[in-house]
């Protein structure tokens, strides 16, 4: 291919990037009355950020271009099942929550609201369908050993990284779509059944309250990690040969299989929700200025201070025998992709959760009419929201720069 | 370094470790003041009791080949003036 080709193919992809910008970020300039505008558009807007920000981080224009090819054709199929598929949950999701909330009164009579009222559950599928798609789709020999070489790995493992850069995409992907689908499916039901009900049974609405209490994108993040954590605990080691057992002679510490600077981000994302959440009791004068239940945020802290490095620790002690070389290597890159991927999820849970700590200041500043600080806040806020999601998909992709520094002969 | 343990031979599981361990300081694979791996990590890998591992670093302590500074782990010593290590085939003979 010749460097012109290249620069040509380059130039379509961005082109093909800014087109699915323009088309997620569409609805934000709809009228209100428009059933896609609102909140969801927020959240459509949302996702195509971090698909620019994927674009950047996964080195996709370093890919050989039959998998680009590959991908884009995989995200393509994703959307042509997921359109149909969320027609039949809408239609399901609608049975359900009236068939609880509202039996005898007819579906039919409601049926259009859950469209009118909460367009999100479009996304649901979609959201569910697309990553899933693009994380199933096969690893091709050339894939693996692209994969491979960028980690400085020996090529020679087609099939063992072929079955592990599977499994890797595989427990990356669906806890976290499930985590989506989770949120999704309880915000949807919980604004039919609110308005459905009103305000006539809070009793009825106080299971919803509580399953709606927490960020959409914890669950997303809670849902990633859990399967960074499974995957690691679930995949078969290396195995000695002829009876022999055979292990590498080294102390094995989170500091070999770590940047230091990814050592550093859990705690310092600890320390500045402690700080956001400290400087808005203190501006906001109380505990009651917080939309953010102080539970939340301790629990927060203390995972990113313990809870991380704990479970990082639990990949990196872990049984670590064998003798073929390359094995060994490979072991020790998933390992080291664990833990950064595991800094990556905690890191951005923490700093979602201090943009919407401070997102409790701009509405107590909104409510005493604004001003320079609110947009000040609001600024802050969404520099909060692209780094996590910046941080997750950066760690998440793969461990960047990171030379595990464990023995391997 | 790989460490092998075969538990089909003759020698017992520790003493087949304290010998590689002390073949590799020999040969300055294991320079002093490297860190061991810790007893259980070792243990877990070669899928051998913890007491077995301890028992042939209390041997190599004894030999005054490591030093064991409780939980800040077990390093490699730093040879005595005018004794030179001794060899894996002499350990292996004692």
């Amino acid at each position: 291919v010749s460097t012109s080709s290249k620069g040509r193919q380059q130039q379509r992809w961005l082109w093909v990037a800014l087109g699915v910008v323009v088309l997620f970020a569409a609805p934000l300039w709809l009228p209100a009355a428009v059933a896609f505008s609102g909140g969801t558009a927020w959240g459509v807007a949302l996702a195509a950020v971090m698909a620019v920000l994927w674009l950047g981080t996964s080195g996709w224009r370093a890919w050989p271009l039959e998998d680009r090819r590959g991908a884009a054709v995989s995200v393509a199929v994703g959307l042509g099942f997921a359109i149909p598929l969320a027609i039949l949950a809408v239609g399901l999701a609608v049975a359900l929550v009236l068939a609880v909330v509202a039996p005898g009164s007819g579906l039919v009579p409601f049926a259009w609201r859950v469209f009118a009222v909460d367009p999100g559950v479009w996304f649901l599928v979609v959201v569910a369908t697309v990553p899933l798609t693009y994380a199933l789709r096969t690893v091709t020999p050339r894939a693996a050993d692209l994969w491979l070489e960028r980690r400085g790995l020996p090529s020679g493992l087609p099939p063992a990284a072929t079955r592990e850069v599977r499994r890797l995409r595989v427990w990356r992907t669906v806890p976290a779509v499930l985590g989506a689908c989770i949120a999704l499916a309880t915000g949807s039901a919980y604004n039919l059944a609110l308005d459905l009900l009103g305000s006539a049974d809070p009793a009825s609405r106080a299971l919803l309250d509580v399953a709606t209490s927490a960020s959409p994108g914890v669950f997303v993040l809670a849902g990633y990690l859990l399967g960074v954590v499974l995957a690691e605990v679930t995949r078969r080691r290396p195995a000695g040969t002829d009876g022999a057992r055979v292990a590498g002679f080294v102390a094995r510490r989170p500091a070999g299989y770590l940047t230091p600077v990814a050592r550093a981000v859990p705690l310092a994302v600890a320390a500045l929700l402690l700080l956001a959440t400290a400087t808005v009791v203190a501006v906001g004068g109380g505990l009651d200025t917080l939309d953010v239940a102080p539970t939340t945020v301790v629990l927060t802290v203390l995972v990113l201070a313990a809870g991380i490095p704990a479970l990082q620790w639990l990949v990196v002690r872990r049984p670590h025998h064998g003798q073929d070389p390359a094995a060994l290597a490979l072991d020790v890159t998933l390992r080291s992709s664990a833990a950064h991927a595991m800094v990556g999820a905690g890191a951005a849970t923490g700093l979602f959760l201090a943009a919407g700590v401070l997102g409790s200041l701009w509405n107590a500043s909104l409510e005493r009419g604004g001003g320079a600080v609110m947009w000040l806040l609001a600024l802050v806020g969404i520099g909060l929201s692209v780094a996590a999601v910046t941080v997750w998909l950066g760690y998440g992709s793969a461990h960047r720069g990171a030379r595990p520094t464990v023995d391997v002969p | 370094m790989i460490v092998r343990v075969d538990p089909g031979a003759p020698e017992a599981p520790y003493e087949q470790l304290r010998a590689q361990v002390v073949a590799s300081i020999a040969a300055g694979e294991l320079p002093p003041g490297t860190r061991l791996p810790p007893i259980r990590q070792l243990a877990g890998d070669l899928k051998l009791a913890p007491g077995t591992v301890a028992r042939a670093y209390r041997e190599l302590e004894a030999d005054g080949l490591v030093v064991s500074a409780g939980r800040r782990g077990t390093r490699v010593g730093a040879p005595p003036a005018g004794s030179p290590v001794p060899d894996a085939r002499v350990v292996e003979d004692r």
